[in-house]
């Protein structure tokens, strides 16, 4: 089982993130999920925090299947002059709570599938309605890891689903 | 808030009818919550594998209550069980404030491993919980990974002598009724009371959806959190067993909440390890400590162990079992001359930070009415509004003067529909 909803658009850049956070899902081709361990929680911790470049909610309909879903991305970025990262680490952050597992991110972006069901018409499905908003129980908060190992603060935490 | 000085007394947990030694059980990583296995039911001494129940849970039968590893068991949380009606719970799953487990008049109680029991949520009769499965839909199994697999069930949900399968999950104040299998991959829709197996499996009926990648993503950043807070409060109950009593620090010991911090009575922080209510953590209170306790009743739980601060004005009433929990960083502002139902559920979290986009924060206005078992979650409700009893408002800003009829659920502004039971 995995995601392949998760490997529309710049495949690279998105992570197939609870399948992340364990490592221990079956891969398959288009499973993104990272490798290398998070930085060590001793990592020095320097720099302005990084933002949110862009964040989408895309509908997808399948005529053939009668079903549709509902997927959500957002890409974060270093503030302008800052130097690019050797990479990205997002933390799940939820109503209950912050996880303490860190994942890294395969690109700059998290993709998260929010929402699915059947027929055509999701704007009309209750079930999507209800889905979006359990979601936005759920945000995730970005660093940014330097070659040197040293890393940025947390960003603000971004809601699953919001748009921006 | 300054780090707190830890001083005290023993803790006692509520342990009723268990008057034998714990019994370790078929399977020596599991132990039952008998007089000496409180708070803290450990089977290998190590809190990184422990099992905490907050001293304020209640246990009836505890030689006939199993439970995993690494569950946290919260505030006022009840556990109910007898000979012919044991409950087990499996490793890493929790059962947070208010909960009731009451397996007496059925044949037990299964909890599975990885199950989130959420506030005021209850399983009632002979149920089952993330222990069966079946094949997942094929909507489901195509395009979501359940890792390990997990069940959430929501705030002030139900499992009424009802089989609840792996990989599915009750919204808020929804329900399953007796006699109902949930199977894996499918949501019963907030209020919805599924009461035959047709309406627990096809979407179309309205009262289920299929089960999301951020489903699965959100169950497991729960879990770990309270994983971790069953690791905390018994590294805190160690250090100092008053200190898990009454109106005292949250455990602190994360990086996210590093800090023990006291609740505050106006104004001044301050220990009462002898009230019965639970105020946990950076929870400032406009009233004294005498005079919040006058206007509130049983089995009430602040429990600012992860968002913090709470700050919360003058109490006009606050009935029994009434809960606030939220999260880092989310600040709950309450009022004054608020009157809270019994069992009512303030809940901080979702924080929006989309540039160009207000934050979203919980806050209720001075003079606000909430209906018995209401829930308040990630909105913000305007001075003098009234929420019915039992109704929901999640992802909402209600104005002032506001009325939200009984048994209604809103979601994100609009009325999403009635609680059906």
């Amino acid at each position: 089982m995995t995601s392949p909803v998760l490997s529309r658009g710049p495949a690279a850049a998105l992570l197939t993130l609870a399948a992340g956070l364990t490592g221990c899902s079956s891969a398959s081709g288009n499973d993104t999920r990272a490798t290398v361990p998070a930085a060590p929680s001793s990592a020095t911790v320097a720099g302005p925090a990084p933002v949110l470049a862009s964040a989408t909610l895309t509908d997808d309909v399948d005529p053939a299947a009668g079903t549709w879903s509902t997927t959500w991305q957002a890409c974060f970025e270093p503030l302008p002059g800052e130097e690019d990262p050797e990479r990205w680490e997002v933390q799940a952050v939820t109503a209950e709570g912050v996880s303490p597992r860190i994942e890294e991110l395969p690109g700059s972006c998290v993709g998260l599938q929010l929402a699915q069901g059947p027929g055509a018409a999701p704007a009309d499905d209750p079930g999507r309605t209800a889905a979006l908003a359990d979601a936005a129980s759920l945000a995730y908060r970005a660093r940014a890891v330097r070659a040197d190992g040293s890393v940025t603060p947390w960003s603000e935490p971004v809601v699953a689903g919001s748009v921006g | 808030m300054r780090r707190a000085l830890l001083t005290g007394s023993a803790a006692t947990a509520v342990v009723a009818g268990t008057l034998t030694p714990a019994l370790a059980g078929t399977d020596e990583r599991r132990c039952s919550p008998t007089r000496d296995d409180v708070p803290v039911c450990s089977t290998d001494g190590s809190a990184a594998t422990a099992t905490f129940l907050d001293p304020t849970a209640t246990v009836t039968g505890a030689r006939h209550v199993s439970l995993g590893e690494q569950i946290y068991v919260g505030p006022f949380a009840e556990l109910r069980a007898s000979k012919r009606a044991p409950i087990s719970i499996g490793a890493s799953s929790n059962v947070q404030d208010n909960v009731l487990l009451d397996a007496r008049g059925g044949s037990g109680i299964q909890v599975g491993d990885r199950v989130i029991l959420a506030h005021g949520s209850s399983v009632r009769g002979s149920a089952s919980i993330g222990v069966e499965s079946s094949p997942l839909p094929p909507q489901v199994e195509d395009t979501v990974d359940t890792l390990e697999g997990s069940v959430f069930m929501s705030f002030g949900s139900e499992v009424d002598g009802a089989t609840v399968e792996l990989d599915s999950g009750v919204s808020a104040l929804a329900r399953v009724a007796p006699g109902v299998t949930l199977p894996s991959g499918f949501l019963v829709l907030p209020g919805k009371n599924v009461t035959t197996d047709a309406e627990a499996s096809d979407p179309a009926l309205g009262k289920v959806r299929y089960l999301t990648q951020a489903d699965v993503a959100f169950n497991e950043a729960v879990i770990h959190v309270n994983e971790s807070l069953a690791r905390e409060y018994t590294e805190l109950y160690r250090e100092d067993p008053s200190a898990v009593q009454g109106a005292n620090v949250d455990p602190g010991g994360s990086d996210v909440n590093p800090d023990r911090d006291l609740p505050s009575f106006a104004g001044e922080e301050q220990a009462q390890p002898d009230s019965p209510n639970r105020v946990i953590g950076d929870v400032d209170l406009a009233d004294t400590y005498d005079r919040f306790t006058q206007r509130t009743g049983e089995r009430i739980a602040i429990r600012a162990d992860e968002g913090e601060p709470f700050v919360i004005g003058h109490v006009d009433r606050m009935d029994d079992d009434v809960v606030f929990h939220a999260l880092e960083h989310t600040d709950v502002h309450v009022g004054d001359d608020v009157r809270y139902g019994e069992g009512a559920i303030v809940h901080g979290g979702g924080r929006v930070v989309v540039e160009g986009q207000p934050e979203e924060q919980t806050v209720v206005g001075d003079r606000v009415r909430l209906g018995d078992e209401s829930v308040i979650f990630r909105s913000t409700i305007g001075d003098g509004a009234r929420i019915g009893d039992r109704s929901a408002v999640v992802g909402t800003d209600l104005p002032a003067g506001a009325v939200v009829p009984p048994h209604t659920i809103v979601l994100n502004g609009e009325v999403f529909g009635a609680v059906e039971w």
